[in-house]
């Protein structure tokens, strides 16, 4: 069984998540243009190589990020949202 | 004139007619049925217990601390961790501003709902009340043999080396969402809730391990 590091509930089977799509940070509600919203909700990139996605432990609803390699499917990190501009540096990893 | 004087039962367990099926004896406290024992019960090592009609509660949002502290509540200091009150209740705290209240098991444990009281007095700002009660149904393992009863059925190890007392696992059991919580007060416990709506499918799947370890299920009388 495959494991993910849950940054609240620490290691747990991947039986445990649910996968939420790609992480891209939303567009300034106030000032976006219509495009810029459209590419936001209906266009993931899906890169081969190091993404950043949305995953939620289902046992407890907590969503956080992981970065994983599309390739290989390891998963370099997993963090909470607000520690989300620590990591921005090195996605091309 | 006996029914006229009986109060109505108000709350029953969602095992309730797994209960009736054994012979349970039923005490009301209140207007809640709780099953008392069971005919065929024999002090056994290891225990599981319906106690879902015993009264909990949770709340969530940024202002649940400060409340909490201000009433003078002993609080656990990380995530995933439970802290017992002076009573004998119980504390967890399930995420960083989530809390979920158990009571003691004794009749008259009025913590649960002297909060709730409280909150709805009170009306603290950003804190919410979450019905556990009516969510979550409650169960709890108890025995020696309880962490490796559970290792068949669970991925998180709950050794007592491994699983301190006042841990919590926020997990997956027999693949049900279940919080786990290590509640040693009087020997090592193990709280499980789990949806309301899969409480008698783990019920059956926790009997069948308990009965495999030698154990039995039990009523309220057997823990106190």
């Amino acid at each position: 069984m495959k494991i993910l590091n849950c940054p609240l509930n620490g290691p747990r089977n991947i039986s445990e998540f649910t996968y939420g799509g790609e992480y891209h940070p939303m567009p300034d509600s106030m000032g976006s243009s219509q495009e810029a919203w459209v590419e936001y909700v209906f266009f993931p990139e899906n890169p081969a190589g190091m993404v950043t996605e949305w995953w939620m432990h289902t046992a407890t609803a907590f969503w956080f990020l992981a970065d994983r390699n599309t390739i290989t499917d390891e998963i370099l990190r997993t963090y909470r949202l607000q520690d989300a501009g620590k990591y921005a540096h090195d996605k091309d990893v | 004139m006996s029914s006229e004087s009986s109060p109505p039962v108000l709350r029953r367990s969602q095992l309730y007619h797994w209960h009736q099926q054994q012979g349970a004896a039923f005490a009301m406290t209140g207007s809640t049925l709780r099953v008392l024992r069971y005919p065929d019960e024999q002090a056994p090592a290891l225990s599981l217990t319906d106690l879902s009609t015993h009264p909990r509660v949770g709340f969530k949002g940024v202002g649940t601390r400060q409340w909490l502290r201000q009433l003078a509540i002993d609080m656990p200091q990380t995530p995933n961790c439970a802290a017992r009150q002076p009573d004998g209740s119980l504390l967890a705290r399930l995420s960083e501003h989530e809390h979920l209240l158990l009571d003691n098991l004794a009749a008259d444990a009025p913590l649960p709902a002297e909060l709730l009281r409280r909150w709805e007095l009170e009306q603290p700002s950003q804190c919410y009340a979450l019905p556990r009660a009516d969510s979550h149904s409650w169960m709890i393992l108890a025995g020696a043999d309880a962490a490796a009863m559970m290792s068949s059925l669970c991925a998180v190890d709950l050794r007592p080396q491994q699983f301190a007392d006042g841990s919590i696992a926020q997990t997956s059991v027999a693949r049900t969402n279940t919080i786990v919580i290590r509640d040693d007060n009087h020997g090592l416990r193990y709280h499980l809730l789990c949806d309301a709506s899969t409480a008698l499918y783990l019920w059956n799947i926790l009997l069948e391990s308990v009965t495999a370890f030698g154990g039995q299920a039990t009523g309220l009388e057997h823990l106190l």
